[in-house]
Order: structure tokens, then C-alpha cells, then sequence
């Protein structure tokens, strides 16, 4: 909203007054403005949401407080596209420089350096690993790239300016436990910055493909989801600190996630069983364009991660449930499966899918939802709802049928993916409604 | 009959229990050094750029005959936000002069409509209330 509002003063010289709930406006008149826009918007503070309230509770929104001004809400939008600017609001130009950070913090005990880090958010409210700069060398020396090498530039959320350096990434390596020979999957991670947040509850999900699984020890096998690897848990933890440190992300401050999601934990930092996959059954990077002896880190994003609940049973064939599981997705059109390689085998073997693409071709045409299951989702009716009213289709079509209509809600196969991992101790799966980013080389990173 | 410990016996018991408790004290001293050691450690916060500054757009005198451009930011889903269509109410009823526009910006709420913004610019608007986030 901030950048919109940005650009009507900005570009058209247009008065604009932009309405939002508290943390949006906190949000909006503090680091957004700040880092980002620049520019001094007024906001007017509304209670939210207002969908299925009656006329009369909308019309007391508009006779009651903006949480800015403490005016009514209807005298303080007039006020603020009539009232003179002040002389915050007229001061124009580039902005005194930040003094940079120090290179190191001064000189403390142990216990008050491990409280400083939990003070400043810089931890996972776990103990780190104090950065000393012999420890940060030795991370180091896991790259072939300089320390002083800039990462990334627009790290912060919503894309503001917090440029930082293979050393920062190298700081927070050693913090999270990570061990030299993780630190160009750690640094191919950094790459990524900003990870996706919201006020609704979504995570983030990291794959890892090809051979540095097994040079570092990711997991792929036996208890591959859960805390039972050292790599897997060192990677989730580098990326829980570098989206405190590195984005800033801080509930309250910058982010608004009202409920978060235990997720966000470890991220899901999981290897897929390539050794264990079918025959015909590509790895997920080789799917996706890479080669197999290409190592590949692919950053998801999503916000259901939907438990099979039991294993696979002889009456009913552990396609069926998986459509039927379908249903309680978010309905953004993708879907991501993490099976066990036993389900692969009986897939493959007992159902007859010979390759990922044939599963996901069969999953997009039967996995169907009502309509109004389906616009009832915020994230949908959100994101997809303009673009049917637009005549984007199937979305136009879908918009205009009976709530009972059985629409295909995942109509394009490419954004299903089927991720291969476990110890066949039984025939386990997980469907989820996560959409994965373009993976990305570690190799470019060691 | 026990036999009684001998003096010599007693005597080197006594002396081992004070050397050891000699021993003990000094090594909580010696971890108390240790917890009282500064150690220096490397920073690992970034410097966050601030934007450079941007004035507002100078503000209308009232909004008397003014045209006033009210933009649904598509947040509240596919039926719009209600409480904007009580805003244009609110002007009709309270302020009847102002003329309101009601539109819906295309796209999600995070997509950007530069072909709106370029249109109430063109179409003489003098004023947007944008709206609302949650």
C-alpha cells in the first residue's frame, strides 16, 4: 500500500490518504518509511477486517477513532488531504548516512555477549556460538569468495536497503554451529534473501539436491523431517538467524504474522532420496533444468503442511487420498508432496506413474474443490480473484459457476511437485500446498 | 575392640581435607576468571540504507467541488471492501459537493496499477484515498 500511496504524491502530485489497520500503519510511518519510500505518508488507523460485518457496525467504523490522529475516522481522512504539510513533511533530498556498523562489538563476558544477542533478536532465543573472528576465518575458508564480496543489496523485507557481505553470512554461520563445508549451501541460502512473510501464517520450506547431500551430510533418509541430523539442523538454524539479522524481520516491528507457524522452527531443511527414487523418477533440481551432479538448493513457500496421517492402506490407493487431502490446501495452484520412498515405489509399481510428470498429471485432473470452498480462501480470493474479474481465465469461468461446481483447483501440473525423501519404515507422505522458487547453484558458492 | 585410628592417620586425613578444600576454592576462583574473561566477537548486524526524502504533495485548500478518487485495494477479496462503499455514502450524505469515484485497482493488493494511477491523474482527480490494509 505504502509504495502506491508513494507513487500518487510522488509522480502525480496527488493528496493521498492511506487506510490501514495499526500494524500496517506502525509499519508504514516507521521502517517502511525510513528505509524504503521515503516519503512522509499520512495514514488513518481503521479497526480490521471487515468482512460479513452489517452496515450499521461499518458505519461505527467510520464515526470511530483513527488510531493515528484520535480524530473520527471521517474528519481525520479529510484533514489529511486538507491540512498544510508541516515541515517534516516538506524536507526533500538524500538522507544523512547511517553510521555503518561496527566491524566487532566491544569486548564483553561471555554470559553478557550470549544476552546482548538475545536482546538485539540476532538468536533463535537459543545459545549461539560467539562469533570470534578465529571462528569466522575458519567459515571462510569454506568459499573460494572474498569476505568483502556484497551478497545481496535489497535484503530487507519488502526489498529495503541492507546490503551485506559474504563476512556477515560467515558471522551467522558460525552462530547457527554451521561447519566450514556447509557454508556455500549456507551462502546459496543467503542468496535468497528476503524470504516470503506475511500477517497469515506461511513458512518457508529448503530442499537440497545433488552430491553435496552426502558431502555434508544432509539428510535425505530415515527421520529426514524431524531433528535427527546435524546438517539439516544447522542449515534451518542459519536461515531462522539470517531472517532476523540479515532481513530484519521482527514481529511487531517489521513483520505481523498474528499466529506464525512452528515451521518457521528449521524451515523444513530437508535432501531428497535420489538413490531411493523409481526408475524413470527424475530428482526434483533435474526436473526443474539442472544436472544431476549439479548440487541445488530451491527455497518454498507456503502455508499448509498436511500429515497423510497414518500410512498407506491395501483398500485405497494413496493417490486417492492424496486428491481427497487436496482440498485442505491454500488453493494457490500448487502442490508439493514429500513421500516416503516406499509410496514412490507403490505409485510408480502398483498405480502405474511412471515419471513425477505423469503423477502430477493425473493430480491436476482429479483433484477437484466447490467453488466456494475455494473462494472462500483469502489467499485465493486475494490474489486470483482480480485476475478472474480481469477475464483471466480458468478464474473468470470459476467466479461465474455454482458454489457446488467441482472446479480443478490445480490446473497447471508444472506446479506440482513430488519430492522423494525418508527410510521406508513405513509408507508415510505429507501433501502440502508449498510453491517452489527457482533453485539455485551451490557450486556458484564454493 | 576397634581399634582406635592412630594420631599419624587422623593427621594426614585432616591435612588432605584442607589441601583439597585449598584446591577447591581455587579452582571456583580460576572459573570465575574464566566467566569473568572478555572475549571480542564480530558483529553480525547489517547497516539498513535510509531512502532518501521525498516531500508530500502539497494538500488541497478544502474539498469543496473537489473530485475524490476512492481505490479499493483489492484486500478484502473478491466482493471489495465494504467500508469503502460507506465512505462514498459518508461524502454524499455529509459532503455533498465533493464527487466520489469509486475504483477497483486490478491485480492482488501487492500488485502495483500504474495504468490507475495514471487515469485519476488524467481524469482531473484531485484527491485518493487509498484503501484498506490489513
Amino acid at each position: 500500500m505504502s509504495r502506491f500511496s508513494a507513487t500518487l504524491e510522488r509522480e502525480y502530485g496527488l493528496p493521498t490518504v492511506s487506510l490501514a489497520n495499526e500494524n500496517i500503519v506502525s509499519f508504514g510511518i516507521g521502517t517502511h518509511f525510513k528505509y524504503s519510500t521515503g516519503v512522509p505518508l499520512r495514514f488513518v488507523g481503521m479497526p480490521y477486517p471487515f468482512t460479513g460485518l452489517d452496515e450499521k457496525t461499518l458505519e461505527a467504523y467510520l464515526d470511530g477513532k483513527d488510531s493515528v490522529s484520535r480524530k473520527p475516522v471521517m474528519q481525520a481522512i479529510v484533514d489529511s488531504l486538507t491540512l498544510p504539510l508541516t515541515d517534516k513533511e516538506k524536507v526533500a533530498g538524500a538522507s544523512t548516512d547511517v553510521p555503518p556498523e561496527p566491524r566487532f562489538l566491544p569486548p564483553d563476558t561471555e554470559d553478557k555477549l550470549q544476552r546482548l544477542f538475545k536482546n538485539k533478536h540476532w538468536t533463535d532465543y537459543n545459545p549461539v556460538i560467539l562469533p570470534t573472528e578465529e571462528r569466522v576465518s575458519a567459515m571462510l575458508r569454506g568459499t573460494s569468495h572474498k569476505p568483502d564480496e556484497l551478497v545481496k543489496e535489497n535484503s530487507g523485507t519488502f526489498g529495503t536497503k541492507r546490503p551485506f557481505t559474504v563476512e556477515k553470512v560467515a558471522i551467522i554461520a558460525v552462530m547457527a554451529g554451521a561447519k566450514p563445508e556447509y557454508f556455500p549451501t549456507i551462502l546459496a541460502l543467503a542468496s535468497q534473501i528476503p524470504y516470503s512473510d506475511s500477517t497469515t501464517s506461511n513458512a518457508s520450506m529448503v530442499l537440497i539436491n545433488g552430491p553435496v547431500r552426502k558431502e555434508i551430510g544432509v539428510n535425505s533418509g530415515i527421520g529426514v523431517l524431524g531433528p535427527n541430523a546435524e546438517a539439516n539442523s544447522v542449515l534451518g538454524r542459519s536461515m531462522v538467524l539470517m531472517h532476523k539479522i540479515i532481513q530484519g524481520y521482527q514481529e511487531g516491528v517489521t513483520g505481523f504474522s498474528s499466529l506464525s507457524n512452528p515451521l518457521l522452527y528449521n524451515y523444513v531443511t530437508i535432501a531428497e532420496n535420489e538413490e531411493a527414487l523409481p526408475e524413470g523418477w527424475k530428482p526434483f533440481h533435474v526436473r526443474n533444468g539442472h544436472k544431476p551432479q549439479d548440487s541445488v538448493l530451491t527455497v518454498f513457500m507456503g502455508w499448509n503442511f498436511v500429515n497423510c496421517s497414518g500410512s498407506v492402506v491395501e483398500h485405497y490407493a494413496p493417490q486417492l487420498l492424496m486428491r481427497d487431502f487436496t482440498r485442505v490446501l491454500a488453493a494457490t495452484g500448487a502442490a508439493t508432496l514429500i513421500i516416503d520412498p516406499s509410496v514412490a515405489d507403490l505409485l510408480k509399481n502398483s498405480q502405474g506413474f511412471q515419471t513425477k510428470e505423469a503423477f502430477a498429471e493425473w493430480l491436476s485432473q482429479n483433484a477437484q474443490v466447490p467453488a466456494e470452498t475455494y473462494w472462500a480462501n483469502s489467499i485465493v480470493s486475494g490474489m486470483m480473484g482480480p485476475l478472474g474479474k480481469q477475464g483471466l481465465e480458468p478464474y473468470a469461468s470459476w467466479q461465474n459457476v455454482s458454489g457446488d461446481t467441482l472446479i480443478k483447483h490445480l490446473p497447471n501440473p508444472r506446479n506440482i511437485q513430488t519430492i522423494v525423501a525418508g527410510g521406508e519404515t513405513a509408507s508415510v507422505w505429507f501433501i502440502t500446498d508449498f510453491m517452489a522458487g527457482r533453485g539455485v547453484s551451490i557450486d556458484a558458492w564454493r | 575392640m576397634k581399634k582406635k585410628p592412630s594420631l599419624s592417620i587422623g593427621l594426614i586425613a585432616t591435612v588432605i581435607l584442607i589441601l583439597s578444600g585449598i584446591a577447591s576454592v581455587q579452582s571456583e576462583r580460576n572459573a570465575a576468571a574464566a566467566d569473568d574473561r572478555l572475549i571480542t566477537v564480530m558483529n553480525p548486524a547489517v547497516t539498513e540504507k535510509f531512502a532518501d526524502r521525498v516531500p508530500l504533495a502539497p494538500r488541497l485548500d478544502s474539498l469543496e467541488g473537489k473530485t475524490i478518487y476512492l481505490v479499493d485495494l483489492n484486500y478484502e477479496g473478491i466482493l471489495g471492501t465494504p467500508v469503502m462503499g460507506e465512505m462514498k455514502a459518508w461524502f454524499d450524505r455529509n459532503m455533498p459537493s465533493v464527487k466520489t469515484v469509486l475504483k477497483l485497482k486490478s491485480g492482488s493488493y501487492i500488485a502495483d496499477d500504474p495504468a490507475l494511477w495514471k487515469e485519476i491523474a488524467q481524469k482531473g482527480g484531485n484527491a485518493v484515498i487509498l484503501g484498506v490494509a490489513g
